[in-house]
This record gives C-alpha cells, structure tokens and sequence, in this order.
C-alpha cells in the first residue's frame, strides 16, 4: 500500500519532467535569433523554461489533486486531518527551491558574462546611437582618406555627417554600440538581437551583439520617452549587410558626407539632415521628403504658412521673414503654438548648438523655404 | 504627542447607520470599514482606466486616444491609482478591521492617530485626480526622470502626482508604527507570538517593510519636487545631477511596494484556506517566518528593476538576492498546497478565490524568476511580459486575495452573508477574465512588444485582441460583485456569529461586533487553526469560552481552563 | 495557571494597567518613529553618496570645499543643548519644575542659535548645480526637524510651567526630550557627510 502510493509519486514526478523536458527542448517562443548572444539567451530561457513547467504542473497538479480528492462529500460535517506539518517535508521544500535557484544563478552568470564582454575586440565594430524624442539615430566610424585636402578640422566637420537614421550593421563581426541620449531616457531594444540597453542622458553605455543573420528588424525604444514613445518603435530600422556591402555603405556615406560639409546651408543638406540626422518625420508629415509621422503639426507648404506668420510678427527669432519663423519654430518651439498641438511635445533643446549645429540649423531652414 | 497616548472619548453626537463612514471615527472597525470603501471606490475606478486601456490596444492604430499623452496618463493613472489607492489602502483596511479584533482587543494602540492616517488618504485621492484640470502626470508610475523633471513634464499634474504620493506614504507609516505596536505590545494573555493569527504575522513583516522603505520614497519625491518646483539639479545630467539617482531611490521603495501589497494578501489567504479547507495552516512557522524572510529580501532587491541601466557589474549581485526570494516564497506556496491536502474543502465562494490566488500566483513567482535572470531579463524588460508578471502577481495575487478576504469576513463586518450563487457567477467571470487578459500578454512580451505603446505592429494584433475580450469579461464580472453587496446588505441572511466555524478571535464576537469588540476579555484558542483537533473542537462548542492550555504544535496539557465567573 | 488568568481578569478594567499599556504604546510608538524619520535621514545619505559616484571628485571640479568653522561651531551649540535638554528631564522626574523649564529654555535658546548658525551654513554655499541642491537639501531636512522639535518642547515646557507633569507622570516632556536628541544625533552624522567626507 505505502510503497504503490510512493511508486504513484514517483511515476507522476517522471511524467511532470518529461513534459518539462520536451516543452524545454521544443518551444520556440522568441523572435529569430538573429545575434550569437540571442542563441546563448535562448538555451538559457527554454533550460528555465523546462524547470518552470515541472514546477508549474507539481503545483497546479498539488491544487487540482487536493481539490478533487479532498473535497468536502454532502453531509460531511467533520474536520480535516489535524496535521500541522511536517518538519523534513518543509525542509526538504525550502531546500530544493535553494538548489534550483542556484544553478540558474549560475548558469545566467554565465550566460551574462558570454553575451557581455567589454573587452573591445580586434575585429570589432564600433556604431553610435543617439536617443532623441522619438526616433534613433546612428553615427559611425569614418573610413580613411589619404585626399590631402581633408585636414584634422575638415574631418571633424565630416564627422558630424557621418550619420544616419538605419542602423547598418555587417554580418558576423562584433559591434560595439555607445548608446547616449539627447533628451530623456531611452532604451535600444533589438529583440531579434536579445539585446537592450537604456539610453541615459550625461552618460554613455554600451551594448554588443553579433550579428549572424542577414535580415532586417525595428530598432524598438523600450522605455517610456514621451507622447511619441510608440512612434519611435516603428521608425528606424536596423539592416544586417555582408561585409563588403556594408563597406560600400560607408564608403557611400563618407562620401555624401563630404560633399555635406563643403556646402553645408544647402536645401539638398538640409533635406538630408531631416530625414537622416534629426529624424522629424518621427513627428511630421512632410510629402517631399517621404516624412509621414503624425505627432506634430504638417511641414508640407511650410514656406507658405511661414510668411503669413512672419507678417503677423508669430514666433520670430533671429529676423522678420520667414525663415525666421521656421527658425524659430526650431529653437524655441513653445514661442508659437499650431493651434491643437500642446507645448512640449516638441524636442526643446536644439537651440542649443551641441544638439544642433548653426550650420545643420540653417541648411534645414533654406530646405523647408522650398516647402510651398 | 501626549495626546495620543489618552483614550479619548468623543463630546459630540456620533453619527449613526451609514453616515458615520463619512464622520470621523477613532473606531478601528470604522477606519477599516472606511479604508476598504475608498479603496474599492479607486479600484473600480482605475479599472476602468485599464478598460480605456485595452479598447484602445484592440487594434494597432491609434483608436480611442488622441495622441499617446492622453494613454501615457491613462498607464500612468491606473498604475498609480491601483497601487496607492487601491491594493495598498484596502490592505490597510482589512488590517485596521481585522488585527485588535484577531488580538482580542478594543481598538488600536492608538486609535486617534489611526483615524488621523486615515483621513490623508481622501485628500491625496483628490489631489491626485485633481491632475486632469491641470494637466494631469504622464510620465508613467515610475515617474523616471528626466521626463518627469520640469522640462519635459510642465504639466502640474505631475508635482499634484508627486504632493499626493507624499500624503499616503506619511499615512502609511503612521499605520505602520500603530500596527507594529499593537502587534507587539497588545497581544492578549494566552497568545504568544507563535500563536498570533498568520494574518497578524504578515501585517507585522508588512509595516516593518513600510518602515523601511516608505521614507524613501518620502525622501525621493521630495527631491522630485524641489527639482520641479526649486530649480535644484538632483536628477539633471546637465547640471551634474543623475537620472539613476532617482531609479534607486525609487525602487529601493518601490520593490519593497510589491511586498506591502503581496504579503498580507498572503496572510488572508492562509486564514481563508484553513478555516475553508478545515484543516490546521501546514507549517505555521515556516510561514510566518517567510513573511519576515522576503521583507528582509524585499528590501535588497531593488536593481532588478534596473538590469537594463545599472553598471554591468552591480547586476549580479541584485540577480542573486532576487532569485532567493523565490525560496520562501515556495515555501509559502507549498505550505498553503500542505494545508488543503487531507482538509475536507468547502467551495464557497472566498475559498474559489483563494484557490485562484494559489493557482494565478504560482505563475506570477514563476515568470519572476525569469526576470530576475540578466541575460533573460535584458530581454523581456520594459516588455509586455513585464506586464503580464506583475499582473499575475497582484491582480492573480493580491486582487484574488482581496476578493477572497471580502466574501470570508463580509458577514462579520456587516452581519449578513453573501449569496454564495452570485460569488460563484463573480469568480468564474473574474478567474476567465483575468486568465484571458494576462496570459497572452507572456507571449507579446517574449515575441519583443514593449509596453506603454498605443498603437504597434500588427503583428500583435491577435493576442492583444485576445486580452482585451478578457478585460471586458473581467469588466462584467464586477456587475455580481456589487449586485450582491448591495442586496445581501439590506436582504442578506443573518450570519450570526460564526459562520464558518472558525477559530480565531474576530469569530468569538457577534457580527458585527460591538462598539467596544469584546464584552470580556476573550480566551484565544490555543491553536488558531486546531481544526479537527479535539482542543478545537471543545473551543468552538464552547463559543470561545474554553480553551486547552496547548503549545502552538498540538501538544495538550491535561486540564482544561475555564473563564471564572463573571456573573452573567 | 487558572489564577493567572483570574488576575488578568480583574486587572482589565484596571486604570493602572491601562496607563501602564499607553505609556508602553507610546514608548514603542516613538521609538519606531525614530526609526522610521532616520531612514529619511538615511535616504538622503544615500542620495549623497550616489551623486558623488557620479562625479570625478567631491566636491565637485570647479567647486570648492565648503568652510567648516561655522558648521564645526553649531555642531558644539546642537550638542550642548542637547546636555540640557537632558536635565530637563532629570529636573522633571527629580519633581524640580522651576529648573526644568529654566533648561528647557535654554535648550531652546541653543536650538534657536544652531538654527541661525544653519542658515548662516546654507548661505555659505554658492549654486553650482549638484552639490549645493544635495548640501542645500541636507540643511533644510535638517532645519525641518529642528522647528518641529522646537515646537514640540515649546508646547511641552508651558505645559510644565502650569503643572500639568508630575514626576511620576510625564510622557509629553520623555518624548520630546528624546526626540530632540534624535535631531541631535541626526545633524552629527549630517555634519559628517555634508562638511568632512
């Protein structure tokens, strides 16, 4: 009789971690794994997850048993057993817990020190992201250049166009990512890559991955960043190339860039520096340069409605005309109101050179005068 | 400070019937009474912020909002109305009703200061809905700054957020400190510590844990407030503050949060499984002392919340405390299965839901284990698993709870019993309700959906579609619960005494008790939970008026004791 | 046993054993306040000493050491009156009002004197951003205690002067001169974190 209650035990216990076993082994409850750090954290999951699940049934199991075995017959009006415990029993239930609890400590441990490892690597790739309100940004590594023209300070000035609204990333090297943010907190989450790192104004963090999985993903901001927090996970992409079309993109980018800082101010500039370096069409529909958020007030015929304002004396800053106004509407946003649209939505610091250059400033204002 | 130390005894008329909830009381039966309907006031409103919440994720569009400032306040409301206006307050409730009647006393150690805690909450509730003539918070109930400093948050609501938090954090620690000294200093003769009733336990583990960490968050929304209302720089980067300064100070308040909310539930829930179940609580010690272990634990996790912003190396360590509370918290699980298991199980309506609590809470622990996992976790952070674990955790958890404590001792507090058939109809929408809401919301989380968006990929769309059909279930399924309060209040049966044979105290008195509880001083029942033992027995045939000299493991000496003679 | 319960019986009403129970309510009421108003104290150390881990050195680059002759100087005044605010209650449980409120004014009188000395310490400091919101947030928390504390042993020294203590029976003066002695203690470690480490 004892040992057949013992053998049911034992039996129902094997049973519990077959189930674990194979859901541990079979599920597949994650995005792709597109990174070689997302294959480390899967095992990891599902390894959790088989243990999750025999818990899980010996619990639920322990209920419904109870619940069906024990309950109360009609007309049974007695007690219970007067058990009140069970001294190795209760032990024995703090202490397996512990066990469990401590592998997969160990284990993560693990797992964490693999898919981050600080030490810079000799092939790896460094790439800049910047968090603003609401889209991302990213800045990369300029190529070299032996054109002698290009001086220190001339490559400084291409520096600051060597940016880009994608993230582009080669296949099968390390990236390094220095994440920073403009404005308030946000958080680089690539959930095919398992990675996700928040973006905290006044310091740099860093993230890494390795991508091994050609494809193309959301670069999706994780923490609550304002109005647009749902807009800036459907706004930039991040695109895994092969090597050599991925120095091909530098190289293109470079090239543009330096083409950029020779004639800064220009409308095809400025143009640029909407779609790629401050992202506005996180916020603003823009036909003619394909912006399509639906945040802020419409960009398009933008010329037009400036002079009406400029005449009307609205939210000038630096002059009397139009571009004074579309200035204005740039560096001090909350001066003029679009009547409908709240004070603040709109980032508030590119009047501040750091965030936005006098040059990036004016080319920006000369593009949208081109808006009629 | 003198003053509260008098009994006082009021010089005008009291208010009578229903209007004395409304009236300053220092009757802890009234306090509590007051507590548990402000908070189910708040509940039924933040819930229906969560249903505005979930018609508007139907479908991936923006829908029902007008921009995502109008659902950033609708997330940012539920979530702080749910935690310090509902679960929170509610539990206080039921500890200002429950523990001088569960210790055999009068009132409160001291009753003024009682009511006086009490009555901040009105005004913060107000203050806090006050936000929407002003330009109400929308920074999330984490409030991260920089987006809630001045600049990025120039609505008033977001100071009125921060002034309302003060007041119930001050209310808080007021109850706290006359819940500790009750507990320790008020027991009756005959009750050792070891004999109190778990509920009692959990409320002491509960205000030690508010002691600690409730001052924290006093002290970061000070600092919140003069940020936005001073010009200092504790939070800005720009100016040589920290955004994480207010992460930690936070958390270190707010994880030990989810212990005030989780761990009295658990204390209602050990009373209800055993007096339902007939059967003595498995493992009393082991209880009672796990409460104490994760308040200890509770307050050294913190960093879990922050794995995705913390310095690399401080992730560990927070790993580690964080997959330890897994371990009393198991303890507490197996005990309550321990303590069904050879009972003789009743279903009534507060058992349902104590089995739903037992049954949705182990999931909430499970996924939590996951979280506290980095490499895991650096995943599923901000996702909408996130979402779905502490939901399993205090809607599977403490709202179960909640429920379960209603329907177990609604008849002391009003006289009158429920209708068992409308409990039954309340829990089974409740329990679908809620499964179908949260459980999908596991599988957004782990595909990569962050949370707090309104509008998202559509790929999303059919589970999100799924959880909205339980909200509106779990919506209807509040329509039994208030039906059956208002009639059983007026048309309810008489509950008498002790409807459930129940052991401790609060059963001994008449329902609802006196003004003054306890005409004489009561004889606690040797063992709280000596159902099926003969000492038991003898103590409810009795009416409470013998009791076996036994230690607290069943041990009976050989006399019984009887009151002397009063002369009644 | 029997008869143990029968003297708890009787003695329930009793008004001795009650006053006896508030007195001990009271006692632990106030030592978990203390508790609790120390870990707000502790908060802002806390608070302290994560601003410093963000910066390169503390104070500051750029910002200079603040002066310590002032802070050093009221540090003795806190201290001294808190000397007298324990004879106060030496004098009230020695049955000796005329000295006990003699004290207590002097204890207030070096109350005031610390608080001048504080604001005189606040404008001490120039803004520079971090440092002076945390040393200025410090001061004021401070500050808070010590009008409440004042407050406190003002109303409870015009009630020993109409006699409404008695050496037997005098909880209100107990628990205000142990309150002031916490803002006491509080200010030395303050002292520490804002002017030494």
């Amino acid at each position: 009789m004892k040992l057949n209650r013992y053998a049911i035990y034992i039996l129902v216990g094997a049973i519990f971690i077959a189930i674990g076993v194979f859901v541990g082994l079979t599920a597949r409850v994650f995005p792709v794994a597109a990174s070689a750090e997302a294959a480390a954290v899967d095992s990891l999951f599902n390894f959790m997850l088989a243990i999750a699940v025999v818990v899980f049934l010996i619990v639920e199991g322990g209920i419904i048993y109870s619940i069906i075995r024990f309950r109360r017959r009609a007309g049974d009006e007695t007690d219970g057993a007067p058990i009140h415990g069970n001294t190795a029993l209760e032990i024995t239930w703090t202490a397996i817990p512990a066990v469990i609890v401590f592998v997969l400590s160990i284990y993560s441990y693990q797992v964490y020190v693999t898919i981050r490892n600080p030490e810079p690597k000799d092939n790896e790739v460094r790439v800049g992201v910047i968090g603003q309100q609401f889209a991302w940004k990213f800045t990369y590594e300029m190529p070299e250049d032996d054109d002698p023209e290009v001086t220190p300070e001339v490559r400084e000035r291409i520096k600051q166009y060597m940016i880009d609204s994608t993230l582009y990333v080669p296949l099968n090297r390390p990236v390094r990512a220095l994440i920073e943010s403009q404005d308030v907190i946000h958080s680089f989450y690539i959930p095919e890559f398992r990675i996700k790192q928040d973006a905290t104004p006044g310091r740099v963090s860093e993230a890494y991955f390795t991508p091994v999985q050609k494809g193309e993903w959301w670069v999706v901001c994780a923490e609550l960043c304002g109005v647009g927090h749902a807009a800036m996970s459907q706004i930039n992409r991040v695109v895994v190339l092969e090597q050599n079309e991925f120095d091909q993109y530098i190289a293109q980018l470079y090239a543009k860039a330096k083409e950029t800082a020779n004639d800064p101010r220009s409308p095809e500039v400025g143009k640029q520096l909407i779609v790629n370096k401050y992202a506005c069409g996180a916020c603003h529909v823009l036909d003619d340069a394909g912006l399509v958020g639906n945040i802020g007030p419409s960009l398009n015929g933008i010329a037009t409605r400036a002079e009406g304002h400029a005449e009307r004396g609205e939210g000038l800053v630096g002059g009397n005309d139009a571009a004074a106004y579309i200035r204005g509407s740039i560096v001090n946003p909350n001066l003029y109101l679009v009547p409908g649209y709240a004070a603040g939505i709109m980032p508030q610091n590119y009047g501040n050179p750091n965030v936005m250059s006098e040059d990036d400033l004016e080319a920006i204002v000369n593009y949208l005068l081109t808006i009629r | 400070m003198a003053t509260t130390v008098q009994p006082r005894t009021a010089a005008v008329p009291k208010p009578r019937g229903i209007a004395k909830y409304f009236a300053w009381s220092i009757d802890h039966k009234v306090i509590g009474i007051q507590y548990i309907g402000l908070s189910f006031f708040f509940f039924l409103f933040g819930g229906l912020l969560a249903e505005l919440i979930r018609i508007e994720l139907l479908t991936p569009a923006a829908s029902l909002m007008v921009d995502g400032g109008a659902y950033n306040t609708l997330f940012t409301m539920h979530g702080t109305i749910m935690i310090f206006l509902f679960v929170v307050p509610m539990l206080a409730g039921f500890g200002n009703y429950l523990v001088p009647l569960m210790l055999g006393q009068k009132d409160m150690a001291f009753p003024w200061l009682n009511a006086f805690a009490f009555w901040m909450l009105p005004p913060a509730g107000l203050i806090m809905l006050a936000g929407w003539l002003v330009g109400p918070a929308q920074a999330g109930w984490t409030s991260y700054f920089p987006l809630s400093g001045p600049q990025f948050s120039p609505f008033d609501g977001q100071t009125l957020w921060a002034i309302s938090l003060h007041l119930i954090g001050a209310s808080s620690i007021l109850g706290a400190v006359n819940f500790i000294v009750t507990i320790l200093n008020m027991r009756p003769p005959g009750m050792s510590i070891w004999q109190m009733p778990l509920f009692v336990w959990a409320t002491l583990a509960t205000s030690i844990i508010i002691l600690v960490a409730t001052p924290f968050l006093a002290g970061g929304l000070t600092l919140m407030l003069l940020d936005r209302l001073a010009g200092t720089s504790f939070f800005s980067p720009a100016t040589g503050g920290d955004p994480l300064l207010w992460q930690n100070v936070f958390w270190f308040y707010s994880h030990p949060a989810v212990y005030i909310m989780v761990l009295p539930a658990m204390g209602i829930l050990s009373e209800v499984l055993s007096v339902h179940a007939r059967k003595p609580v498995f493992g009393y010690r082991f209880i009672a002392l796990s409460s104490l272990a994760i308040g200890f634990l509770g307050c050294i996790v913190w960093g879990h919340h922050m794995f995705t912003s913390l310095a690399s190396w401080a992730r560990i360590p927070f790993m580690l405390t964080t997959m330890l509370i897994a371990v009393p918290t198991g303890v507490k699980m197996f005990s309550w299965i321990g303590t069904l298991w050879g009972g003789k199980i009743r279903f009534t309506s507060a058992m349902l839901f104590a089995l739903g609590f037992l049954s949705m809470f182990v999931l909430g622990g499970i996924t939590g284990v996951f979280l506290a996992s980095v490499p895991v976790d650096i995943h599923l952070h901000d996702t909408y698993f996130v979402v779905a674990h502490f939901h399993f955790v205090l809607f599977g958890g403490s709202v179960f709870a909640i429920f379960a404590g209603l329907y177990h001792w609604f008849p002391k507090m009003s006289g009158r019993m429920l209708n068992e058939r409308l409990g039954k109809i309340h829990f089974a929408l409740t329990y679908v309700g809620f499964f179908l809401t949260f459980f999908p919301m596991h599988f957004l989380g782990l595909e990569g959906m962050p949370r707090r968006i309104y509008t998202y990929d559509p790929k999303y769309e059919a589970l999100n579609a799924l959880s909205t059909i339980g909200a509106l279930i779990m919506a209807v399924a509040v329509v039994p619960f208030l039906v059956n309060v208002a009639v059983s209040l007026v048309a309810g049966k008489p509950a008498g005494k002790n409807p459930w044979r129940a052991l401790t105290l609060e059963w001994t008195v008449s329902s609802p008790p006196p003004e003054h509880n306890f005409d004489e001083p009561p004889i606690p029942a040797s063992d709280p939970y000596g159902y099926g033992t003969p000492e038991g027995a003898a103590y409810l045939a009795s009416g409470g008026k013998v009791a076996l000299p036994v230690s607290a493991h069943g041990h009976a000496h050989d006399q019984p004791i009887e009151r002397p003679a009063t002369g009644d | 046993m029997t008869a143990n319960f029968a003297q708890m019986q009787t003695a329930f009403d009793h008004e001795q054993l009650q006053r006896e129970q508030a007195l001990k309510n009271a006692r632990l009421g106030l030592l978990l306040w203390r508790f609790a108003n120390g870990m707000a104290f502790v908060f802002f150390i806390f608070a302290n000493l994560l601003m410093r881990n963000v910066q390169p050195s503390w104070p500051p680059p750029g910002v200079e050491r603040l002066p310590i002759g002032l802070p050093l100087a009221i540090t003795l005044i806190i201290l001294l009156s808190g000397a007298a605010a324990s004879r106060v209650l030496k004098a009230v449980r020695a049955n000796e009002f005329g000295r006990a409120v003699r004290f207590g004014m002097a204890t207030l009188g070096l109350g005031g004197l610390f608080f001048v000395g504080l604001l005189a310490a606040g404008a001490q400091v120039t803004p520079s951003g971090a440092y002076s919101s945390i040393v200025w947030a410090m001061q004021f928390f401070h500050g808070l205690h010590v009008v409440v504390a004042s407050l406190l042993l003002g109303v409870v020294l015009l009630g020993v002067g109409r006699g409404r203590y008695s050496a037997e029976r005098h909880w209100g003066v107990e628990a205000s001169v142990v309150f002031w002695h916490f803002v006491d203690a509080m200010w030395i470690i303050f002292f520490l974190f804002i002017y030494v480490l």
